[in-house]
């Protein structure tokens, strides 16, 4: 699906080319396999150890996306892509542990480099599809159109990311925000208090949950579990209601032409204002609860926020898009969610955990957002450099490749109707 | 051509394909079994609503298209308007042009908005910026006469005040291009005269009109140039009249309706005659049918379901009259999958204008064939199943004979086709057993057929060799 269609000068030279960036993306990926493991000095001090390894790894990845082009694959076709992620550091994870055993590269690290590998190169052939995307929409030069004369566009090939035409269809964007907004306090008694009461009541049953039932010992755990459950909700509620975001707005869809990109856009929006309304409330209330002494380093709320929104907005994309070409994307969805709330840090701690376990945890989509807010506001520490690389790293790929798949499905939702 | 520097709108060799996936399903399952090749590809077909169309358009001209439905008027007009992307061909707009569409009106409105709140998100939906719609507000409020429910939510409007407020923000655009779908079609006279008028001033500013209609006199009095098509070919494209003149002749010709739509369009709800339940069976287009009108459907439905009929095979309804078989088997099928014919217009015109509305179905969902000379030629593919559940006593038996013989040349290798002759036809039965002679079919009697009216029911199918 996300294959692009454009016309691509498909020789040997072309696919090789491509090589020497798959390495250096794998090399990418299995430092920051590593870093996500240990701490920055240990890191340093165990490179020499570590590194004929990654050596044998990258060559096995090359080795098999080379045999595979040689084979007449598209190296740059997401099936090549997945192929080259799983075989290439098997084989290599078990050239390494047939002679040096479990100790020359740990399981959990193997088991990141290929989930990271795989998502760096999503990531990097999504660019390129929305790269020859937007090359079609250059308009050839008109010959025959004499100065002074009207210009005219070529409409044929409609399929560039529509962000410009976000920005001249503003006005749009911000009534459909409004009107959810309106929608959702019309005729209802307590209005925005319940956008209020729902982070409360879930707070109030984890605790009761956590605190009295299990016995977890942890100093403020209400604000812990704030801090994650409120920016969970956001990401959650986004992801459900985006699903609808093209297939329920008949309509819109066909009747007029806007950039339909606008529609998840304004879902995203929406969820955020509900973010950011309901975290001004709370944030203040639980420092001041718990006597915290703000921090400069809290000043970086925004920008995880908006890293967050980037993210969340990528991943409306590809649910909007997936959801109008296959109904089953709902129901998927459901399920992922669960999982992806229970292997998050919310209701519990990864610090103390067995590396292993925090490393792969961290790979979680939205625990680096979540581990983030946590530390600059529970822990009042500076985030793990290997927890922005994932952070960035997520944003990226859910970006880039919610943006292809939206785009190569764009010009289809009229005819889904 | 004279002047090329005002066109501004190009077309060469434009075209545009829908794929009909029938059985439309849209899970992942299907998709996964269709790439393992576990399962037959999903059936899907290929339909041109537009073939290499090439034309041109000056600025100010108003050009109207005119067509039967479904010849491609309104996906050259979405084309143009960016909802759908073309096939192949190119298409060429004017950059500067704004470009307002008046073929849905209304687009987003919501019932538990403001009439105020929703004229400002239907406008933004077309570009708009607040500014703008500042600016043009009082004059929509003024012009839909709409002025003291404006704070009203418009879930307490009737359709047309829905209507009169969609269309004064269309009209209030100020587009350098407006591209109009048959919105006139719906509403009262007084509605379709003050369209005409705002038609009339925005020629006067120098916009060019792109104008889909049915209805000439509309299009006289707006368009000066006409592009006619026909199953998605431009087959004319000159003065208005020349282009009606040949609509007409091409509707005469083939006096077949291609229907859908039109009729049920053309009479809104509160025009439909409602008559009172207990006459319903004296109603003539009823009797015609030969009685047991209301048991015929489900009958036909039934009989066919269990001779293995599946929702999206595409089936024939030989002699469908006043449409009792319609009525069950349209929610029971695919879209599309289900065809009428009937060579008498009189009783299929009341069974769409009466039976079709009073059953909650609209005639769009599935084909229909009227004429007298049994002409399948219309319809582009094969039956898995054809039934003539009340066909033989309306017809002679010459007329029978060759209904037959054209039905069997649409079915599939191992279609088949059922006919439900009474007994006492004679005359019928002996046309039957010389046509089956004459194009190679065996004729076998069906055993408890069950027929509503008891009559014995016959199974025609190719012989196989």
């Amino acid at each position: 699906m996300l294959q692009s269609q454009s016309v691509r000068p498909n020789t040997r030279v072309t696919t090789l080319a491509i090589l020497p960036g798959e390495l250096v993306l794998a090399a990418v990926a299995l430092a920051l396999a590593w870093r996500i493991r240990l701490t920055s000095a240990e890191f340093a001090g165990q490179f020499s150890q570590w590194m004929p390894n990654a050596v044998i790894l990258i060559t096995a990845v090359g080795t098999v996306l080379f045999l595979l082009m040689a084979l007449g694959r598209d190296g740059r076709s997401i099936s090549t892509l997945t192929m080259g992620a799983l075989a290439g550091p098997l084989l290599g994870a078990a050239w390494i542990w047939n002679e040096q055993g479990l100790d020359g590269l740990p399981r959990g690290v193997a088991g990141s480099f290929i989930w990271i590998y795989f998502l760096l190169g999503l990531a990097w052939r999504s660019a390129w599809i929305l790269h020859d995307a937007s090359a079609w929409t250059r308009p050839e030069a008109e010959g025959d159109e004499g100065a002074g004369g009207l210009e005219l566009r070529d409409v044929s090939r409609k399929r560039t990311l529509g962000l410009f035409g976000v920005i001249a269809h503003r006005e749009l964007l911000r009534n459909l925000v409004i009107k959810d907004l309106k929608l959702k306090y019309r005729g209802s008694v307590l209005g925005f208090v319940w956008s209020l009461l729902n982070p409360l009541i879930m707070t109030a049953i984890y605790t009761l949950a956590f605190i009295v039932v299990i016995g977890v010992t942890q100093r403020a755990f209400v604000m812990y579990l704030l801090l994650g459950l409120l920016a969970w909700n956001y990401f959650v509620v986004s992801a459900s209601m985006s699903t609808g975001s093209i297939i329920d707005s008949g309509s819109f869809v066909k009747g007029v032409y806007f950039p339909r990109l606008i529609l998840p856009l304004a879902t995203v929006l929406f969820n955020l204002s509900q973010y950011l309304l309901t975290t001004v409330v709370f944030l203040p209330m639980m420092l001041i609860f718990y006597q915290v002494t703000p921090t400069p380093m809290m000043l970086l709320f925004p920008v995880v926020v908006g890293l967050q929104t980037v993210f969340t907005f990528g991943v409306a994309m590809a649910l909007s898009a997936g959801t109008a070409k296959f109904r089953d994307v709902r129901h998927f969805l459901e399920i992922a969610l669960q999982v992806i709330f229970w292997t998050t840090p919310i209701v519990y701690e990864v610090a103390g955990r067995p590396a292993e376990l925090r490393s792969v945890l961290m790979l979680s989509p939205m625990a680096p957002f979540i581990s983030i807010y946590h530390d600059l506001f529970y822990y009042q520490s500076w985030p793990d450099a290997a927890v922005w690389m994932t952070c960035l790293l997520y944003t990226a790929t859910a970006f880039l490749g919610g943006a292809a798949l939206f785009t190569s499905c764009e010009e289809n939702f009229a005819e889904q109707f | 051509m004279p002047n090329s520097s005002d066109v501004v709108i190009r077309a060469e060799h434009l075209s545009k394909r829908f794929m009909l996936r029938h059985d439309r399903t849209g899970s992942i399952k299907d998709a996964f079994l269709a790439a393992a090749g576990r399962r037959r590809r999903e059936r899907v077909e290929e339909f041109w609503a537009l073939r290499d169309a090439s034309f041109e358009v000056r600025k100010g001209e108003a050009l109207a298209l005119v067509g039967r439905n479904g010849s491609g008027k309104s996906t050259l007009l979405k084309l143009i308007a960016g909802i759908h992307v073309p096939t192949s061909g190119r298409l060429s707009i004017a950059r500067s042009a704004r470009i307002g569409t008046m073929i849905e009106l209304g687009i987003g409105f919501h019932g538990d908005l403001t009439a105020k709140e929703n004229v400002y998100l239907n406008a933004s939906i077309y570009g708009l910026l607040r500014a703008e719609i500042d600016d043009i507000y009082p004059r929509i409020v003024e012009y839909s006469g709409l002025a003291n429910f404006m704070d009203v939510p418009i879930r307490n409007f009737s359709s047309g005040m829905n209507m009169r407020l969609g269309f004064s923000v269309a009209a209030h655009l100020k587009p350098d291009m407006l591209l109009i779908d048959e919105v006139f079609a719906v509403g009262d006279a007084d509605f379709q005269r003050r369209c005409l008028e705002t038609m009339a001033e925005v020629r006067e500013r120098g916009c060019t009109v792109l104008f889909v209609s049915h209805s000439a006199p509309a299009v006289q009095a707006i368009c000066e140039r006409a592009c006619l098509l026909e199953a998605g070919r431009l087959v004319f494209d000159g003065s208005v009249d020349d282009a009606l003149g040949q609509y007409a002749e091409l509707i005469e010709d083939r006096e077949d309706a291609a229907l859908p739509g039109s009729e049920a369009r053309a009479a809104p709800p509160e025009e439909v005659v409602v008559e009172e339940p207990e006459d319903l069976d004296d109603r003539p287009h009823r009797k015609l049918m030969g009685g047991a009108w209301s048991e015929l459907g489900a009958w036909a439905l039934d009989f066919l379901m269990t001779r293995g009929l599946q929702p999206h095979e595409h089936v024939l309804d030989l002699g469908c009259g006043s449409l009792p078989v319609t009525i069950a088997m349209l929610p029971a099928m695919a879209p599309g999958a289900y065809w009428g014919f009937e060579p008498n217009r009189g009783a299929f015109e009341d069974g769409v204008r009466i039976e079709l509305p009073n059953a909650g179905l609209r005639p769009e969902l599935g084909h229909f064939i009227v004429n007298r000379h049994f002409d399948l030629s219309e319809c582009p593919h094969p039956f898995a199943f054809a039934l003539a559940h009340s066909l033989a006593h309306r017809v002679p038996a010459e007329d029978f004979g060759r209904a037959v013989a054209a039905t069997v040349g649409h079915l599939l290798p191992n279609g088949q086709l059922f006919l439900a002759v009474p007994s006492d036809l004679t005359e019928h039965l002996a046309v039957l057993t010389r046509v089956a002679v004459t194009i190679d079919v065996t004729v076998e009697p069906v055993d408890r057929a069950g027929h509503p009216r008891g009559e014995p029911v016959y199974r025609v199918v190719r012989k196989t060799r």
